[in-house]
């Protein structure tokens, strides 16, 4: 009499054993139960009839013009951007774009796997976007990047700081959305500075430097871009201050945190 | 295997790694030539992933499009130059499915039988359409093991999902693929 054989071949596992993706005696058994399994060559063989459907779709070409338009489109972006890129020059004889790129240097060499890294990256993308002066948008970076990377802050970061955000949106062209964001970031970072005593901030080629209190003081450190946006400090009430961005090029050693006011 | 030379150098299987972290170490100081390299070498497979996806010939190109002009503008996030491909897939898979989500709610699936034709023409049709029908998270991982012949692990990261997601989702697609067309036929 006949032996019935019980099939417990789960398809996943055809599926795998199909695609190649099975290896060494896991592939060898399966392979010699599909020999004497009717159930399971029935079912390789639907794979295979799937795989002939789908090679019916024909493959184009892309148009002759294909990489000149998207050359073009990169160079009309690098043009909206070179104007921004200028006014990214920092008050004072520090190259902005150079501090940009010491923040954007520093974002590159976050372990791989960091849990926070594209919200990290996020900011690279910010700092162009921002087109403020370079020292605000550096700072922020730094801010996300050290906050990011310390547990305690991380846990501060659903923080919002609406005052700081309504200035960043303020003097910048950022979205209001946008600058709520690097506000919590900021707002995080001053909420949790005991914490944060221990993180050296050299790594990104500058330091932030003790926040001087009193409306005058961030004023004048925001000057150039709020001449930019057409308003005066006296507009309307200021916001919270907001830590003041001590431009400084040259790798310099750790410097507090600016204590929250 | 049942995957072709040609579908393999369409997929990127021949890929150049160290060529593209050459030139996209030249596109990030500057150099705006390296990336047209980078996009005369990656354009072919692109736009056909995205037609594969999308079933419209010049939505896929513009899809193809966006997906380079927005990688160019994050190739400071690209860690490793080598990756290009995989992360520009990345990107491409995103922004096509949109695309894809989009055209659905502008045209409705069609009702008619290209199958009926028997020509070439309208069997590939047909796959389009059998394509189009099924949900976009089964779809793209069908197209990316059958007509790019990637592997679990490299779907599973195109994606963001596990690979053991992959492995139920390529099984639901083939599945839903086969119904749907026996039903075409």
């Amino acid at each position: 009499m006949r032996k019935l054989v019980v099939c417990k071949v789960k398809p996943e596992q055809l599926d795998a054993l199909y695609d190649g993706e099975l290896r060494g005696w896991r592939a060898r058994m399966l392979q010699a139960h599909v020999e004497v399994c009717e159930r399971c060559r029935d079912y390789l063989n639907g794979l295979r009839r799937v795989s002939d459907a789908l090679g019916n779709v024909e493959q184009i070409e892309p148009s002759a013009d294909f990489t000149a338009r998207v050359a073009m489109a990169v160079r009309q972006r690098e043009s909206v951007l070179a104007p921004v890129a200028d006014k990214l020059k920092a008050p004072d004889d520090v190259g902005g774009p150079a501090m940009v790129e010491a923040v954007m240097a520093q974002v590159r060499r976050m372990p791989r796997h960091t849990p926070v890294g594209e919200r990290s990256a996020k900011w690279v993308e910010l700092v162009p976007r921002l087109g403020l002066s370079a020292a605000l948008a550096a700072i922020a970076v730094a801010a996300a990047l050290v906050a990011v990377r310390t547990p305690a802050v991380r846990q501060a970061v659903s923080v919002a700081d609406v005052q700081i955000a309504r200035l960043l949106h303020r003097v910048t062209p950022a979205p209001l959305a946008t600058a709520r964001v690097a506000a919590e970031r900021l707002a995080a970072l001053r909420q949790r500075q005991a914490a944060m005593a221990g993180v050296r901030l050299e790594d990104t080629g500058f330091s932030i430097a003790p926040e001087p209190a009193g409306e005058e003081q961030m004023a004048s450190g925001l000057a150039e871009p709020a001449g930019e946006s057409g308003q005066s400090p006296g507009d309307e009430p200021r916001a919270a201050p907001l830590e003041q961005p001590l431009v400084g090029a040259t790798p310099q050693t750790t410097a507090p945190i600016a204590p929250s006011q | 295997m049942h995957v072709t030379e040609g579908t393999a150098q369409m997929t990127g299987w021949l890929d150049t790694p160290s060529a593209d972290a050459g030139a996209v170490r030249r596109v990030l100081q500057g150099d705006i030539e390296a990336y047209c390299e980078l996009v005369e070498r990656h354009r072919r497979w692109a736009v056909n992933l995205a037609y594969q996806l999308l079933g419209d010939p010049e939505e896929a190109e513009d899809a193809a499009q966006e997906a380079f002009v927005v990688a160019y503008g994050k190739l400071r996030q690209l860690r490793r130059g080598e990756c290009f491909a995989s992360w520009l897939r990345r990107i491409l898979v995103n922004l096509t499915l949109r695309r894809r989500r989009r055209l659905r709610r502008q045209q409705p699936a069609e009702l008619h039988n290209p199958l009926a034709t028997r020509t070439d023409e309208g069997i590939a049709l047909a796959v389009h359409q059998v394509l189009r029908q099924m949900p976009d998270h089964l779809a793209v991982v069908l197209v990316l093991r059958e007509l790019h012949a990637l592997s679990y692990q490299e779907i599973a990261r195109t994606l963001s999902i596990p690979v053991g997601t992959v492995r139920s989702r390529l099984h639901a697609a083939r599945e839903m693929f086969r119904r749907l067309w026996l039903a075409e036929e």
